[in-house]
């Protein structure tokens, strides 16, 4: 047994899984995007800063280094379609998106000097791009904070799922507050089933709500137990707090597509509007240079 | 919810989020079937299975995948007992914003090319091409040509439109059509700056308006502001504000030029108003004591403008000089010795041949005991003469041809007399009649011709004879003592310019904007009056200048100091009053605008 | 279904795709007067598989050529090998070099091909051109030949001056430091990779032209299934070749001489625990939610005196110690680790009895080599330097640590090489994985984004990849099997019968069964049964594509991995 194999028997133990090693590797490519990008944007504002006392075309440079930026942003859904050539995992080209976005918010307004422009369609533009970055700001903040709430849900389901796992409950519901009826021979809990209940399995409740983090949903369920409760006997209440076992996994549902819902919807405004923004952006492209 | 815990967990089938369609029961909140729709999005409804008949039994034959063989079978008949209506097919959400996305761009490209203004000229929706409105100034007039009054290619076909990306489309060609200067157009500040050989060796490259004029930026938009970078971009090294980096003012800023008028602020301000020493016959002591500390007494302060112009002779200088002008006689001829102006008149020089001199006036004299006054006219200009009666010149003529003495009279206030001049010397001489008398400036003029003279000899006659007549003690009508330096200029026409004191020039060297004294009146400490930015330097030497010897301009010392930039930084500066350099410099020499004919009916409207 | 709008296709059967199509009934006689098949009782053989349908279709016989290599080290294989006629030798020591055994690159697909077919898809789920089925043999009949005679520097080989031609007898012998064994006629070789699914342990060659039968492991499995004398003779050669083949491949003897070697060798013992099978009853005790530990046999407790070393060569083994009422898991053993080293290292030393501080538990199964203290004591604990912690040591950390651990062993997520491991709180459900997966596999996804989640850890239904596949062990045409030197275990879609028995088999559910369409999205049925034909589909790590797993590419955020948990757990390995 030579020295070298046995001191490499070292015992290691378990870390915690804090991060691992991609996360690192991550962490590290975006602080080095994010000094590049930083860097860049201090050589543009010495650049604009030059070009003011030496008449430059100091529009028409900014606004070919903003298309590019805005190229540049674009491309990561292009590298979503070409996936299988080699230019790099997406997930470095999304830390690029996320800088050159950053990067082109200063730059957006170093190039029209103002907030809002005068000509028609280059209002649209400025629309446009208003409309991206807000999405995006938006989209970012659902991104931070919904996927560890949907992990504290306790269990996951996927979106397009959740209408056949609405639809499970809403028989088991449906099922349990029959069979109430027929054991209890009494009709109570099933008339105050198709008062409330059944409004509530019939879709997702509440979603705005669960969007918030607020806990209407919860208190809803726990008072129309409340209300009945003076009505029932032993056996009913028993079956009552079963439907209200099953509402509860139906609310965790709910808080799934709301918040999932979210996470899919800022696309909607984000992805078109960046889309307009860049036909808009080539169309002002070629009518600036028509024109001067 | 889904549990891996769950039974039958694996007959889950796959989610395909890259298909367009998925099952529309989910859409009502349903449960999916397991089929889908197929690859157009139809649906045309499924049954669970296809019955198999087994022996003389219908037997389900459902997929395990969809749960295996359901209990309550096929129908007697052989169809399936689980058949399912069709549903709409519903696209996925990943399908749905794609679609939104194309939609948005297909509207978006027709709204660009298709007009939404009927009638529109060019085949491009003009609000698609809306850079934003045209300043007030020039909204009006382009209003009939629209957009092809500056962009010449806007009304190309299509093709051309667009090949007119690739080449350059500088508007400013269109800009001199009625812009003009004093200058070459797209020159900086309008002067051909390489000619210049201070400038030689520098990049001096043409700068067309729309690198510092830009329009489209709306109605209130003033054109003619540009930012102090621009300056910056020749005028090196740049400076950030008024106050902490724009070089200290001339040597001699706002006292650099003389004017034509010797008039010693110092002296009159600090003594001849003051002192009584100089409060003779006919000068007003009341003027004196209001002039001596009250600018507004001789200059105009109500009319200010650039200048502050003197108030009139009359309200001003005749206070103290109206007796001068009087007291001191032209002396035409003296009996026995050549004149000054007889010098001139006959062209013999004082210190030239006594003889000959002496036989000219003796011929003189005769001539104007014989015919008077018309014998002068031989010396061309008459109105030397004016008022000269011919008695006087007979007078003058008869006595002097015979070297007899004049008879005894005394002179009158103002005109021709041949007799005792004030000095006690007979000769024919001429009193002043007011201040601007027609005989003096008659005289002054031919002095001035005659220091123009091609011929060296009558150059330096006339020389002699204006240095006496312009001395400050003896001369004539006392012209001399505060119109010397204007008079002293050699020139064959006279425009009337050489008497009067001359304003001040806005050099085109510093490109200044007149300065506006009205903006600044008792702005500053009001107990300073104009003292606050003209304060007089009391060791300057004014009289200098002032010499009959050719001095330049350079050695003039006002009697006012320079003004000093911090004058002006106590309020032009950061957060006071506006200190941009258009503040006081014009980059345009002598914008005219030249409106032409067709265009000038346009700018009307 | 419609049925009008279905196609008829005859449901696919176990030997459609026969390993040869060439074996005929004469060469099945030839093989059935071997003795080694004429001492089989034919009659034990069910009627839908009899002995001789085996030996023709899961079975062929191959000639090679002198220096021809017949397996590599470090392959893995699905077949073994018996020596008809002809020399075979086998490499004991060492290992020859990489460029000689001649590995094929793995042929990928070019990007520009694939990207085509990413956008032109069918939008229809599981299409497959049906005109394929039943035309070719498995893709793996057709292996890169490789032989000792292409190797570049042929000297090093076979010594200077030695003179090779093509159509020689017999190759000369291999020299100094290479030992050979010669293999003779009637050797059952290449078990070990057939029956553990695990790496090839030895590179064979021909030394003549030789013939020979390879069955693969269908074959074997059904033999041994259904022929004592085979069964035994098959685990007697496995249990003596895998002790000779492993004992000196263990990182804890690496750098003790061969003598030595074999003298501990001669002492050892080999055990084995569990079943290869261990899946079934995994699946059983998670249906009735019974805690995986309890299930676990105990291989020794805590306090129990060792008697020796314990060598891990194959499978799993849990190392707990007791916490409270239950057991803490303070890490897990696979091949390469040991157990006991500080128990017996510490009686050595001071001479004193001392026991297991830690109990050792079996995770589905485990084969040790248990070398007796004697041995060690002798031959192995002079040259040991003293290990630097200790086990034990483990059991201080706090229990919050190895939350993770003790998880993932419990759901055996450690037999995973590629466990897809989805960080969910990075994870924006935005399932451009799943897009990105489908859109590189004609339209199907292959894993489905939901699995088990601890936290924010989850491991998604998507083929892991195991070091044990178990799926491999009932698949009844091969169609499921593992490459030649990744270990990717891919699913052959010409020759699947739709059968389900992996499917059934994999203890995570990563395998699904679907039914197939036509491309004008007819589903395809069976006439006879009325049922759709069904094939079994999971990932197959995008191993002809090349630019490797596409889930991982296309995750945005960095959350989805395709990883071996124990770069994550970095437990104490002892010996890593």
């Amino acid at each position: 047994m030579t020295v070298q194999d046995q001191t490499s028997s070292k015992q290691e133990f378990s870390a915690p899984l804090a991060g691992t090693p991609m996360a690192r590797e991550q962490a590290v490519k975006f602080l080095g995007l994010i000094i590049f990008a930083v860097l860049a944007w201090i050589a543009i504002t010495i650049f604009v800063w030059l070009g003011r006392r030496n008449l430059w075309a100091v529009s028409h440079i900014t606004g070919y280094v903003l298309f590019v930026v805005v190229l540049g942003l674009v491309f990561l859904k292009a590298r979503k379609r070409l996936l299988v050539l080699p230019l790099g995992p997406v997930r470095d080209w999304l830390l690029l998106h996320f800088v050159l976005g950053a990067l082109s918010l200063p730059l957006y307004f170093q190039h029209t000097g103002t907030f809002w422009p005068q000509g028609r369609y280059e209002q649209f533009i400025a629309l446009f791009f208003y409309t991206a970055s807000v999405s995006a700001i938006v989209g970012i903040i659902f991104q931070r904070i919904y996927p560890r709430r949907l992990i504290d849900l306790g269990s996951q389901v996927i979106y397009e799922r959740i209408p056949t796992e609405l639809a499970n409950l809403r028989e088991e519901a449906e099922a349990l507050v029959l069979q109430a009826v027929r054991e209890t021979n009494s009709d109570t809990v099933g008339r105050y089933y198709a008062e409330s209940f059944q409004w509530f399995f019939k879709k997702p409740r509440f979603v705005l709500s669960h969007l918030l983090g607020t806990g209407r949903s919860l208190g809803w369920i726990q008072m129309r137990v409340k209300v009945l409760d003076r009505f029932l006997n032993q056996t009913e209440r028993e079956y009552m707090h079963k439907l209200e076992a099953i509402a509860m996994r139906k609310n965790g549902l709910d808080a799934h597509y709301a918040m999932q819902g979210a996470l899919k919807l800022w696309l909607f405004v984000h992805v078109p509007s960046a889309i307009l923004l860049v036909l808009l952006a080539c169309w002002h492209l070629i009518v600036v240079n028509i024109y001067s | 919810m889904s549990d891996q815990q769950r039974p039958g967990y694996q007959v889950d089938t796959y989610v395909r989020p890259n298909l367009s369609y998925c099952c529309g029961r989910g859409g009502k909140w349903g449960k999916s079937c397991w089929q889908g729709p197929n690859g157009e999005g139809q649906c045309g409804g499924a049954s669970e299975c296809s019955p198999v008949k087994e022996g003389d039994r219908w037997e389900c034959r459902r997929p395990k995948q969809a749960g295996g063989a359901c209990a309550e079978g096929p129908r007697p008949d052989g169809t399936c007992c689980n058949v399912q209506p069709p549903c709409t097919p519903r696209r996925t959400l990943r399908s749905m914003r794609g679609m939104v996305s194309k939609i948005a761009a297909l509207l978006l490209l027709l709204a660009l090319i298709i007009g939404i203004h009927p009638g529109t000229k060019s085949f491009v929706n003009p609000t698609a091409i809306d850079a934003g409105n045209l300043s007030s100034v020039h909204a009006g007039f382009t209003r009939q040509n629209g957009c092809a009054s500056c962009h010449g290619n806007h009304i190309n076909e299509a093709g051309g439109w667009l090949l007119a990306a690739f080449s350059s489309n500088d508007t400013s060609e269109q800009c001199v059509d009625c812009h003009r200067f004093a200058g070459p157009a797209m020159k900086a500040h309008n002067q051909d700056h390489a000619k210049n050989e201070k400038y030689a060796g520098q990049a001096m490259a043409d700068v067309s308006c729309a690198v510092c004029h830009n329009e489209h930026k709306g109605a209130d938009n003033k054109l003619s502001k540009v930012s102090d970078q621009a300056c910056a971009s020749c005028h090196k090294p740049e400076f950030g504000n008024f106050q902490r980096g724009h070089p200290e003012f001339s040597a001699k800023f706002a006292a650099a030029k003389p004017g034509n008028i010797y008039f010693d602020h110092t002296s009159h301000i600090q003594d001849y108003f003051v002192n009584p020493k100089h409060m003779k016959m006919g000068r007003d002591p009341q003027f004196a004591a209001i002039a001596k500390s009250d600018c507004s007494s001789c200059h105009a302060i109500d009319k200010a403008t650039r200048e502050i112009k003197l108030k009139s002779y009359e309200q001003v200088c005749a206070n103290c000089h109206k007796t001068q002008i009087k007291e001191r006689e032209l002396i035409l001829f003296e009996p026995e010795r050549m004149t000054a102006a007889g010098s001139v008149l006959t062209g013999l020089s004082r210190d030239g041949d006594e003889e000959i001199n002496t036989k000219a006036l003796k011929n003189l004299w005769q001539s104007m005991a014989a015919s008077g006054r018309s014998a002068l006219s031989r010396f061309g200009a008459e109105d030397l003469f004016t008022g000269l009666s011919d008695s006087v010149a007979r007078t003058a003529g008869s006595a002097w041809s015979r070297s007899k003495d004049l008879p005894q009279a005394d002179p009158p206030e103002s005109g021709w007399f041949a007799g005792e001049n004030s000095e006690g010397n007979p000769a024919l001489f001429y009193r002043a009649v007011k201040h601007d008398d027609p005989v003096l400036q008659a005289w002054f003029k031919k002095l001035r011709a005659g220091l123009a003279d091609k011929d060296d000899e009558k150059r330096a006659l006339a020389r002699e004879a204006m240095n006496d007549f312009l001395d400050k003690q003896t001369g004539p009508g006392a012209c001399g003592k505060c119109h010397a330096a204007g008079l002293r200029t050699a020139s064959k026409t006279s425009t009337g310019q050489e008497w009067k004191y001359a304003a001040h020039d806005a050099t085109a060297k510093d490109q200044l904007k007149p300065y506006s004294h009205p903006k600044h009146l008792n702005v500053r400490d009001a107990g300073l009056g104009c003292g606050a930015c003209h304060q007089m330097s009391a060791d300057s030497k004014y009289g200098k200048y002032f010499t009959p010897k050719q001095v330049p301009v350079e050695s003039y010392e006002s009697n006012f100091a320079a003004i000093r930039k911090e004058t002006c930084v106590d309020c032009h500066r950061e957060g006071q009053v506006v200190s941009s350099c258009q503040t006081c410099h014009a980059y345009h020499t002598k914008h005219e605008l030249n409106v032409g004919s067709s265009n000038k009916e346009l700018a009307k409207k | 279904m419609n049925t009008q709008q279905s196609l008829r296709m005859e449901r696919p059967r176990r030997w459609d795709a026969p390993f040869d199509p060439a074996m005929t009934d004469k060469d099945v006689d030839a093989l059935m007067e071997r003795p080694e098949f004429a001492a089989i009782d034919a009659s034990r053989f069910p009627a839908a598989a009899p002995l001789r349908g085996i030996l023709q279709n899961d079975c062929r016989i191959v000639e090679y050529k002198p220096g021809d290599i017949i397996v590599r080290e470090g392959d893995y294989g699905n077949s073994a090998f018996l020596i008809l006629s002809g020399a075979v030798r086998v490499v004991i020591s060492p290992s020859l070099p990489q460029q000689v055994l001649g590995r094929a690159p793995e042929k990928k697909r070019k990007a520009w091909s694939v990207l085509r077919d990413m956008l032109t898809y069918p939008r229809i789920p599981e299409v497959r051109d049906t005109s394929l089925y039943g035309t070719s043999a498995t893709d793996i009949a057709h292996l890169h030949r490789a032989s000792l005679l292409d190797a570049t520097d042929k000297a090093a080989l076979f010594g200077a001056g030695v003179n090779l031609t093509a159509d020689m007898e017999s190759l000369p012998p291999l020299v100094e430091p290479y030992k050979t064994a010669l293999l003779p006629s009637g050797t059952l070789f290449g078990e070990i990779a057939a029956l553990g699914r695990v790496k090839r342990s030895a590179t064979v060659y021909a030394e003549t032209t030789c013939k020979v039968l390879e069955l693969r492991w269908q074959a074997l499995r059904d033999i041994k299934n259904r022929d004592d004398a085979w069964r035994d003779k098959i685990e007697q050669v496995y249990r003596a070749n895998l002790l000779k083949t492993q004992l000196p491949e263990h990182p804890l003897l690496k750098g003790l001489d061969a003598e030595t070697l074999k003298k501990i060798a001669d002492q050892t013992l080999f055990e084995t625990y569990g079943s290869f099978e261990w899946n079934v009853d995994f699946k059983a005790g998670n249906k009735q939610n019974r805690r995986a530990s309890e299930m676990e046999q105990q291989v020794l407790r805590e306090g129990d005196y060792p008697d020796g070393l314990l060598l891990v060569i194959g499978g799993f083994g849990r190392v707990t110690v007791g916490l409270g009422n239950g057991d803490r898991t303070l890490t897990y053993l696979r091949e390469g680790d040991h157990f006991g080293l500080d128990e017996l290292f510490d009686a050595w030393k001071s001479g004193e009895n001392k026991v297991y501080e830690t109990s050792l538990s079996v995770l589905g199964y485990l084969q040790l080599l248990r070398i007796p203290y004697p041995v060690l004591a002798d031959l192995v604990f002079p040259k040991l330097i003293e290990p630097a912690g200790r086990l034990i040591d483990a059991a201080a950390r706090p229990i919050e640590d190895d939350a993770f651990m003790e998880w993932a062993v419990d759901q055996r997520f450690i037999n995973g090489t590629k466990t897809m491991l989805i960080d969910m709180e990075k994870c924006v459900r935005c399932d451009d994985c799943v897009v990105a997966c489908a859109e590189t596999h004609n339209g199907n996804p292959k894993f489905i984004r939901n699995g088990p989640t601890l936290d924010n850890w989850m491991v998604a239904n998507s083929c892991m990849h195991c070091v044990d596949p178990v799926c491999l062990i009932g698949c009844p045409t091969g169609a499921i099997h593992r490459t030649l030197s990744g270990g990717t275990v891919i699913i052959n879609d010409l020759t699947c019968i739709g059968c389900g028995t992996c499917v059934n088999a994999c203890p995570y559910e990563n395998i699904r069964l679907v039914p197939i369409r036509e491309k004008s999205g007819q589903q395809v049925i069976d006439p006879v049964s009325h049922q759709p034909i069904m094939k079994a589909t999971k990932c197959d790590l995008c191993s002809s594509l090349p630019s490797g797993p596409s889930c991982e590419n296309a995750c945005a955020h960095g959350a989805l991995q395709r990883i071996d948990l124990q770069t994550l757990i970095k437990t104490a390995r002892i010996g890593a």
